[in-house]
């Protein structure tokens, strides 16, 4: 392969010039991003309460796509000489989303932690919840003890979720799988995915009884841990904590918190200790910042990566050439399959890989794939299979109809003909597209945190919300760049090499 | 004796009749030209007797193999030229490999194709990449050679020069068959010129 002398090198430092480039950007688009959310605190003139919308019955979304709660209730009551406006957060990030002062309050049902006591400024408990074992009806699981060797599933980030890791139990389960939210784990114990949940007993009861769906679980009578039901203000924002706790103090006089209490949950649960409370001024000690967990993703989104494409390419160019045949129900059926991974979203497709497959009617319970990893793979194949079907398509398209001629008349077989005249060329008229497609994957992959299994960007994220720290999004996003950046010039060096002496 | 004989010749693209009931035949070692307008139906004629395009009806016989130099060549732009005259022997198995290596040698030093048997045919000259497809076809040691249009990309010079390279392919008893527009090199080349007109093959005086 001599002939490609004019191919420019590639070398360390052009590499680190682009890299610098862009870590400008990056620097600069952060940067830009606080000080945005500065003016933003400054000028406010109304109270942004920020709040999981999946929490029933302390705050969301009604049928008529409302926001509505206990919670929601006793905040318009406390706020009502302000405007309130009720922002959904991703639960995970709520202490950056309250110390960038994109919301001011933080109104959930939240427990108390001594973490959240570090990061946030917290109010005296307004209630008292318990965090309880649910497990499927059939379940043979009747004691915490039970739990040893079983899988059990906790929404990320909540109060279930910690106690119970706190819990010398947790030690002895199979595993601990986290989650988005308790929809979700409520689902995985009703479909045997996992044996057990954690949850909050208010929550998991209120749901439970008002969906009628109390019979296909059972609760332990044992719990995990109980705990103060609290609301969040950003550190140093005591103005707006008394606020709020003298508010909640005249609901509880008036009689109006009771009410509100007796509305959603047919009883008074809303409690208020009177006492003043002794305000720990916990010590700001700022974590280290560890990339224990950036390292641990980005081996799992490797991973991903890898079987991704050594699976995809292959079985995208089979079904190509197979698409070619005569056979009219092949070709239908590839039709049909190609349409629908190329006209659906991915994050839909391993939703329902993972969780709406067992749902399958009859064979259902064969197409169960209980290992997260594998149902993830397994959907990130089928469907950049099918966009290397259409790429690869495209290449045949591309080739001279006269190679094919060629062939034929030098005596070549049909499976000559294509392994050896045809798919050489095909391949490398794809090369800029297939690197397109694995550039395109790179970042793809992050959305495999859906169906539980963490990576690179998952595990930035909550190292992010851990220490409060924005450095982690800045080193992991260079990762990806890295990446792609290797990527291409793997590609790059592959187009010079099977150039062939045409234009690169 | 007969290399190519058809007998009815037929042929059609849907409703169109391009070929209507030729009769034709050559002799070993004989040049035959053939021309026309253009879009008559002189390529079809010659991808029929290759067995590019099927027939509608009639007959075709043929003494030996044919081989076939595109209009545009159509080497394989992922193979050097040498790859690009072995390949079709390597597929066939006809000879062990040494032996294909050595006939092939000869191939590209009877058409002076040495300096570049190492290069792709992205980096070869209208006349080289010419020379490559003649020999990649002699290689399966045809009967009969097929040219298509092969004046076509070529400057005055080396039109004289496929001449004598096709007047020396017909010493050594291959039977020519060249369509072209190019009447003056057909004069030159052929020994009989043959036109295609109406669907039927007409015989011009040489």
């Amino acid at each position: 392969m001599g002939e490609n002398g004019g191919a420019p090198e590639f070398g360390v430092e052009d590499l680190v010039m682009k890299f610098r480039k862009v870590l400008a950007m990056c620097f600069l688009m952060v940067f830009g991003t606080f000080m945005f959310s500065f003016k933003t605190a400054a000028l406010k003139s109304e109270i942004i309460v920020g709040l999981d919308i999946n929490v029933p019955p302390m705050g969301f979304l009604s049928e008529s796509n409302e926001i509505v709660g206990f919670d929601i209730d006793l905040a318009k009551e406390v706020f009502s000489d302000k405007k309130v406006t009720f922002q959904p957060i991703d639960w995970d990030a709520k202490e950056l989303e309250l110390n960038s002062c994109k919301i001011d309050v933080i109104w959930n049902g939240m427990s108390k932690t001594p973490e959240r006591e570090q990061n946030m400024l917290l109010t005296r408990p307004y209630m008292k919840n318990r965090q309880i074992v649910i497990v499927n009806k059939n379940s043979a699981i009747n004691k915490l003890e039970d739990l040893q060797n079983k899988t059990v599933c906790v929404q990320k980030g909540s109060t279930g979720s910690d106690a119970f890791k706190n819990h010398e139990i947790s030690n002895q389960t199979k595993n601990i799988i986290e989650l988005e939210n308790m929809l979700n784990c409520l689902n995985e114990v009703e479909t045997l995915k996992s044996d057990a949940t954690v949850v909050d007993e208010i929550v998991a009861k209120y749901y439970l009884n008002g969906k009628g769906l109390s019979g296909s679980f059972k609760i332990l009578n044992q719990e995990i841990s109980t705990e103060d039901y609290v609301i969040a203000v950003k550190k140093g924002n005591t103005e707006l904590k008394d606020k709020i706790e003298r508010g909640l103090l005249t609901l509880k006089e008036s009689g109006k918190a009771e009410e509100i209490s007796q509305k959603w949950f047919g009883t008074n649960l809303f409690f208020w200790e009177d006492l003043e409370l002794t305000s720990t001024e916990a010590s700001n000690t700022s974590k280290d910042l560890s990339l224990k967990p950036i390292i641990q993703g980005l081996w799992v989104t490797f991973k991903i990566f890898l079987f991704t494409i050594i699976f995809s390419i292959p079985l995208g160019l089979i079904l190509c050439v197979l698409q070619n045949s005569r056979r009219k129900i092949l070709k239908l059926l590839l039709k049909i399959y190609i349409n629908i991974v190329r006209g659906t979203p991915l994050l839909l497709q391993l939703f329902f890989v993972f969780y709406g497959l067992p749902y399958v009617p009859v064979i259902g319970g064969y197409l169960t794939i209980k290992d997260r990893f594998l149902a993830g793979i397994l959907t990130f194949v089928f469907n950049y299979a099918a966009y290397f079907i259409e790429i690869f398509r495209s290449g045949f398209l591309a080739v001279d109809k006269g190679q094919n001629e060629a062939a034929q008349v030098l005596g070549f077989s049909k499976t000559q003909a294509l392994f050896k005249i045809l798919l050489p060329q095909v391949l490398r008229i794809t090369l800029p597209t297939i690197c397109n497609e694995c550039v395109t994957l790179v970042k793809d992959t992050a959305l495999i945190f859906a169906i539980g299994v963490p990576e690179l960007l998952s595990n930035t994220k909550n190292l992010v919300n851990s220490t409060a720290n924005i450095s982690s999004y800045i080193i992991t996003g260079a990762i990806y760049l890295v990446i792609c950046m290797i990527i291409v010039q793997i590609f790059r060096k592959l187009e010079i090499k099977f150039s062939c002496g045409g234009k690169v | 004796m007969k290399t190519i004989e058809t007998i009815n010749l037929y042929k059609k693209f849907g409703e169109k009749e391009i070929l209507k009931n030729i009769n034709f035949s050559s002799e070993n070692g004989e040049i035959i030209a053939i021309t026309g307008k253009s879009g008559i139906g002189k390529t079809t004629f010659l991808k029929c007797l290759a067995g590019l395009e099927k027939i509608d009806s009639g007959a075709i016989k043929t003494s030996g193999s044919i081989g076939y130099i595109f209009q545009n060549f159509n080497l394989f732009p992922h193979l050097v030229v040498k790859q690009n005259i072995e390949i079709p022997a390597l597929n066939a198995k006809i000879y062990d490999k040494r032996t294909i290596s050595e006939i092939s040698e000869k191939l590209i030093k009877q058409f002076k194709l040495e300096c570049v048997q190492n290069c792709y045919p992205a980096n070869l000259s209208g006349g080289q990449k010419q020379r490559a497809a003649i020999a990649r076809a002699l290689i399966l040691n045809p009967e009969i050679i097929l040219f298509d249009e092969p004046t076509s990309s070529l400057d005055p010079e080396l039109v004289k020069e496929l001449t004598e390279i096709i007047k020396k392919l017909a010493k050594q008893n291959y039977t020519i068959l060249i369509v072209t527009h190019d009447i003056e090199f057909a004069k030159q080349t052929a020994d009989r010129i043959l036109v295609l007109e109406d669907c039927k093959m007409l015989g011009l005086l040489t």
